[in-house]
């Protein structure tokens, strides 16, 4: 599938094996910022490790410190390569941003409606290219 | 988007190179979220306190901002520490850990803060008006502030809420306009008998089922008692926030912006409604309930941190008794409301029952991944915390209310039917 309809958030490419959930996810005590690793339990993705995929879900949630936790994250190189979502608040998209500020490197975030977001499988590749979001 | 002549000074580095950052975040915020200026604020709220929330990464932009010259520009209150200021060693912090915490309390003293180090300001010393545009963050202070007072406020991401306070202003969006304060979605209550929301956990649990539901939306409610009390809304506001990312919500006859359903859909219709039963709150409640078994490690109460009207309240109700021995039994406030816990007897009463008090922090906000309560049975009364502890903390819930939870305590085992 290749999307072309979206909305870059945050600027940079990547591609990679991606995590996804119709579930919103707070990173801060959703996610443990040293390793990675996903820790909520009550989230479909417990258990799985975030660095270097491309997460997908569809809003972020909770506590307004997952910004904090997505700098840190950037800090130690924990980061996901990406992020794809319908909305990508504030509380989801200033943590990279900062980074860039702060590391000279973020996390490269892209939104798609709704029904784009609902018709990504379960397991795939996502590659956030130049032109469009190719899903494989 | 439109700078005044201040503002493009502060963004010039003409007030020095800490505002010259906090504008930089809030224009480039600003920007991508479609706001045309920025708005003044009268009063800040800083979430990003712990330690544990925004790790050493966060550190380093608060000191850098604190070092380069950057001031509270408004009154400015602050969520809790990684530690509790005067206890921690008590408590179990190592003094690496406390050392951590107190970078951060220096930096923000530096910056002006009054340091409430709370998640509930607005019931201390921090309480916006109707209509006010403030700059705020904490989930649930957000949602208290939104929808119980009025007030116009959004989920302000941690560090942003910094860059806010210190610049005095906010980007125009989301929430702080008209039109995105219109209801989303209407929760009709049936079936509820007088048994129902006389205790906060029930409301706890309706937020937290909403707030999975909605996630970002604005959810309006219909039914909910005349009798509900700010420190319910409070309990609401931390769950709906937790289960979901509300910011704003309507209780139709209680919130200021719903005196009827109309007024809270902003006279519109196309909404739709979703009706909520008991079972539905029985279901959602047997999901936060993650315990297999009776046992009670710890009692957990104060996320959000506690009034001196809900310690009042448990201490009438612990009053004689003695928590049991391999229970432990922690409340969690400000030193603003354990002051007057104080005043009238009542944090004496609940100390000398054995209850713990801790100031300034949150048990959540405490563990840098030492886990020390890894694998215990915690019971609650709180939404908020039956989210959050489990995957900070490795504990499992049981919910309960607040008779329930000094019964829990005063036993050290949990039954089910002492809820209400």
């Amino acid at each position: 599938m290749r999307i072309t309809e979206y909305t870059v958030v945050v600027e940079g490419c990547a591609d990679a094996e991606a995590l996804v959930s119709d579930t919103s996810l707070s990173f801060w005590g959703g996610v443990n910022a040293s390793t990675g690793m996903i820790q909520d339990v009550h989230h479909s993705l417990n258990g799985q490790n975030l660095k270097g995929k491309i997460l997908c879900v569809p809003y972020d949630r909770g506590s307004c410190s997952s910004s904090g936790v997505m700098l840190e994250m950037i800090r130690q190189g924990t980061n996901p390569a990406g992020i794809l979502c319908i909305e990508a608040e504030p509380v989801l998209a200033l943590g990279p941003i900062i980074g860039e500020k702060m590391y000279k490197r973020g996390i490269a975030m892209r939104t798609v409606s709704e029904e784009t977001f609902r018709s990504i499988p379960e397991n795939c590749r996502i590659q956030f290219a130049e032109d469009a979001i190719v899903v494989q | 988007m439109f700078l005044t002549v201040y503002e493009q000074e502060m963004l010039e580095g003409k007030h020095g190179k800490g505002i010259r950052m906090a504008m930089e975040v809030l224009v480039k915020m600003g920007e991508l979220y479609g706001a045309g200026r920025l708005l003044p604020v009268k009063r800040a709220h800083i979430d990003a306190a712990a330690y544990t929330t925004i790790w050493d990464a966060g550190t380093e932009f608060i000191e850098y901002l604190a070092d380069n010259g950057a001031k509270c520009a408004v009154p400015t209150t602050i969520n809790p520490l990684s530690r509790d200021i005067k206890n921690w060693r008590v408590l179990g912090a190592s003094e690496e850990f406390a050392l951590k915490s107190k970078r951060l309390e220096d930096a923000y003293l530096k910056m002006g803060v009054i340091p409430t180090w709370t998640c509930a300001p607005y019931q201390s010393t921090n309480a916006p008006c109707f209509g006010e545009i403030v700059s705020w963050s904490e989930s649930n202070a957000v949602n208290f502030v939104n929808s119980v007072l009025g007030a116009r406020a959004e989920r302000l991401p941690d560090m942003v809420d910094v860059c806010c306070a210190v610049t005095g202003r906010v980007p125009a969006y989301g929430r702080y306009l008209d039109e995105n304060r219109k209801g989303d979605v209407l929760f009709r209550l049936e079936g509820f008998d007088d048994t129902w929301f006389r205790d906060s956990v029930d409301f706890a649990i309706l937020g937290y089922y909403i707030g999975e539901i909605v996630v970002n939306k604005v959810p309006v409610i219909e039914g909910l008692p005349k009798r509900t009390m700010p420190d319910d809304f409070k309990a609401l506001s931390a769950a709906a926030a937790s289960g979901g990312a509300v910011a704003l919500f309507h209780a139709v006859g209680l919130t200021p912006e719903a005196p009827t359903i109309e007024a809270a859909f902003q006279e519109t219709s196309d909404y739709a409604v979703h009706i909520v039963t008991p079972a539905d709150l029985e279901a959602m409640e047997k999901r936060l309930n993650t315990a297999s078994d009776d046992k009670v490690d710890m009692v957990l109460m104060g996320c959000p941190h506690l009034s001196a009207n809900e310690i009042a309240e448990v201490a009438g109700l612990m009053r004689g008794k003695k928590v049991c021995e391999g229970t432990q039994f922690w409340i969690m406030t400000c030193e603003t409301q354990y002051n007057l816990a104080v005043r009238s007897g009542d944090a004496q009463i609940l100390e000398e029952a054995g209850v713990v008090i801790t100031k300034d922090t949150c048990l959540m906000e405490m563990d840098e991944g030492d886990r020390r309560w890894e694998g215990q049975n915690f019971v609650t009364n709180s939404g908020k915390a039956a989210q959050y502890t489990p995957a900070i903390n490795g504990v499992k819930i049981h919910m309960a209310g607040t008779a329930g939870c000094v019964r829990a305590a005063v036993e050290g085992r949990y039954s089910g039917e002492v809820r209400r």
